[in-house]
Formats: structure tokens, C-alpha cells, sequence
């Protein structure tokens, strides 16, 4: 009756980022203690529909100094996508987990040409692994 | 999406409970009566009440324990009500009252600290105490107590007199915009000035609530200022509790009826 729990897919937040041929920042860097977990991925593209397929990817970087047990993942691609003009990419539905960005990560986002628009539905936990 | 408040049903103070309130670090405790109650929630927006000018900034921080974003504590305020009390919670002049309550918070991971009275520090530990350098104890956060569903280690008392002020940390590096929902158990209380009752109080296993209220701190709180007794300690005999509730201060009127 009393636990003192975590409430497993309740304080989700999303954001909405343009996502361009530049790696830019989308959140972070997570405090050291805590992850954030992707719940759900969507992208969809700019272009006229038929037109060519746009590949891109969420990344995590660690940008924490002298900070090696958990933060120092290099580069990792936490979502790989592809889509086509007309059709979203999406990835997960919002109520388990589909990609995580480790504590003291920064979740990058970046496309081979073009530019796309991607939803992100997240949430911090205070975790450290998964 | 409906609250759920069950995990409060079984910390609520009932009607006609008998309850032994421990001020200034368990030194002193003081036996009340619950003799009518209400429930309600109470929705708090800093922002809007003008606790903060507004939204706690994104954390700066490295580390995420130091030189995070905190906001020392503040008496909850409101300038949306009336008066503009610069305390809603204030009970100084209403000492028949006692809330019981418990708080939600979102963000989730924004850390609330507690003080009670204001400017006095509530859950430290002798060793890491909280401080803004370093805000780790003594917070909750909204993981632990979110909104719809508030946990019961939140409780905390307010008595006339002896209300409380809060505090904020955000540790994420985007801005947090902090609301707090209370859940008050409002209630009449009166005071006891049987002599023999209080002792049962005292000694009969469980007869009583026993709570400690403004921490282990000694706030140097005056009971008899509010309830025309000055209590007793946990140890004392049955002469000191007879003492102890004898009505001392002739001005004070709480105690709608001698128990």
C-alpha cells in the first residue's frame, strides 16, 4: 500500500525538432544520474512525395570530462531512420521503451540530405543503466 | 486521468482519534483530539501564485548533484487570493485548526525540500545536510509523488503557528515549471486537559497517534501560545503529564469542549 515506487510509462514528455544535415542538439546532456528513454520516434520528411528517400539517425555523445564509467559512449546511434516524402517514420507507441540516452549523453540528431521534422516522446528516469 | 488517493486512506487522521503531536525534536508532545475533519485537495502554481517569478531555470550543472538550478525555500504565498496572504497556509490564528497533507509534485524530477518552520531545514541528515550546493537530502521529488496518485511519505503537519515553506531543485538542463498538489486533511481539533486521559495517551499501546511534527529540529515552538498547555515528553510520569496539560495561557480559547 505505502511503496514508494517510480510510475513505469507516466511522465512522458515529447518534443518536436527540425532535424537537419548538421548534428544539432535535441536534449541534454541527462543529469549523471538519470538516462532518458525514448518512447516513441517519429519523423517525417520535407520533399514532394515520390521523391527520394531520406536516411538519417538519433545519437548519443557523451560530453562529460574525465566521467568514464557511464559516460563515455562515443557516437552511439540510438535510431537509425529512412523515410520517403509522404510517409512518417515512426518507431515505438509511446508505453515501452524503444531507445535510451545514457546519463551525461547528449541525443543528437542528424540526416544525410534534407531536412526532417522529428517527434520524440521521452521521459527522464533516474537510472543509470537499462 | 482520476487520482488515486488510496495510499493516503490508511495515514489519515479519522474522526474522534486521539492524537499525541511531537514538537521541538519529540521534546515536547501535545495530546489533541480529532473532532471533525475535512478532505481537499489543493492545487498550488508557484508561478501563478507568485511563489517564483517564474519558471526554474535549465540546469547549468555538470555533475547533476552541484550547481544545479535551486531555488532556496519560499513561504507559499498567494496573489491570486483576496488578501494575498503571503502564507496560505498559515494557521496562526485559527489554532483549533491542524492540516494533515501530503504533496504531489510535477516535474517529475523536480526535487521539493521542506522547511518547517520557514527558514528551519526539514530531513537533513547530521552529515549532509542540504545545502544549494549540494540539494541531496531531504527532497522529494515527483517520481516518488506525482499528482495522480501522491505518496504517503509526503505527510506533514501544519499547526498554528508552525507552518511550512519550500524549496525547488532542477537538475535537467531545460527549464522546470513547477506545480504542487496537496492533498489536506483539514481538521477541528481539541485539546486534552484530562490528566488521566493523557497518561492512557501516553502508555496504553497504540490508544494514541504519536507523529513528529518540524522535524528533530528544536524550533523553540510554544504550545502555549496555541493550546494553553505547555505538553509533555514521552518519558514523563503521570504527575509531569498532569502538569503538562494543565490550561496555562487563560487567552486561549481552542478546545471547543473539554475532553
Amino acid at each position: 500500500m505505502t511503496e514508494f515506487t517510480e510510475f513505469q510509462y507516466e511522465h512522458r514528455e515529447s518534443l518536436t525538432t527540425l532535424i537537419g544535415t548538421q548534428s544539432a542538439t535535441i536534449i541534454g546532456p541527462s543529469p549523471p544520474q538519470q538516462s532518458y528513454e525514448i518512447t516513441e520516434v517519429v519523423v517525417t520528411p520535407y520533399g514532394t512525395v515520390g521523391g527520394a528517400a531520406i536516411t538519417g539517425r538519433l545519437m548519443q555523445f557523451a560530453t562529460l570530462q574525465g566521467y568514464s564509467q557511464y559516460g563515455t559512449l562515443a557516437g552511439t546511434i540510438v535510431e537509425p531512420f529512412a523515410v520517403s516524402p509522404g510517409s512518417a517514420f515512426r518507431d515505438g507507441d509511446g508505453r515501452a521503451a524503444v531507445a535510451y540516452v545514457d546519463p551525461g549523453n547528449i541525443l543528437y540528431g542528424q540526416v544525410d540530405s534534407g531536412s526532417v521534422l522529428a517527434k520524440i516522446v521521452y521521459r527522464p528516469i533516474n537510472r543509470r543503466g537499462w | 486521468m482520476r487520482p488515486d488517493y488510496s495510499d493516503l486512506e490508511e495515514c489519515l487522521i479519522r474522526e474522534n482519534d486521539l492524537l499525541l503531536m511531537g514538537v521541538n525534536g519529540g521534546d515536547t508532545y501535545i495530546p489533541l483530539q480529532c473532532i471533525a475533519r475535512v478532505e481537499t485537495p489543493y492545487e498550488y502554481d508557484p508561478i501563478i501564485e507568485g511563489q517564483l517569478p517564474g519558471p526554474l531555470a535549465a540546469s547549468p550543472s555538470l555533475d547533476g548533484i552541484t550547481n544545479t538550478t535551486y531555488q532556496t525555500a519560499l513561504q507559499l504565498g498567494s496573489q491570486k487570493v483576496v488578501a494575498k496572504p503571503t502564507d496560505v497556509f498559515d494557521l496562526t490564528y485559527y489554532p483549533q485548526w491542524l492540516y494533515q497533507m501530503f504533496v504531489g509534485i510535477d516535474p517529475p524530477w523536480l526535487r521539493v525540500f521542506l522547511q518547517q518552520p520557514f527558514r528551519t531545514d526539514q530531513r537533513s541528515l547530521p552529515l549532509v545536510y542540504f545545502t544549494p550546493n549540494y540539494p541531496q537530502e531531504g527532497y522529494w521529488d515527483g517520481y516518488s509523488s506525482p499528482p495522480w496518485h501522491i505518496s504517503p511519505k509526503t505527510q506533514m503537519f501544519v499547526l498554528p503557528g508552525l507552518s511550512i515553506a519550500i524549496g525547488y531543485e532542477n537538475k535537467q538542463p531545460q527549464p522546470a515549471y513547477p506545480m504542487l498538489t496537496f492533498y489536506i486533511n483539514a481538521m477541528q481539533v481539541a485539546v486534552i486537559n484530562d490528566p488521566t486521559l493523557a497518561y492512557e495517551m501516553l502508555t496504553v499501546p497504540k490508544m494514541a497517534k504519536l507523529y513528529t511534527v518540524g522535524g528533530l529540529q528544536n524550533v523553540q515552538w510554544t504550545p502555549e501560545a496555541y493550546y494553553g498547555i505547555t505538553g509533555f515528553s514521552l518519558t514523563d510520569d503521570q504527575e509531569a503529564v498532569a502538569a503538562g496539560v494543565t490550561p496555562v495561557n487563560a487567552n486561549v480559547q481552542t478546545g471547543q469542549r473539554a475532553v
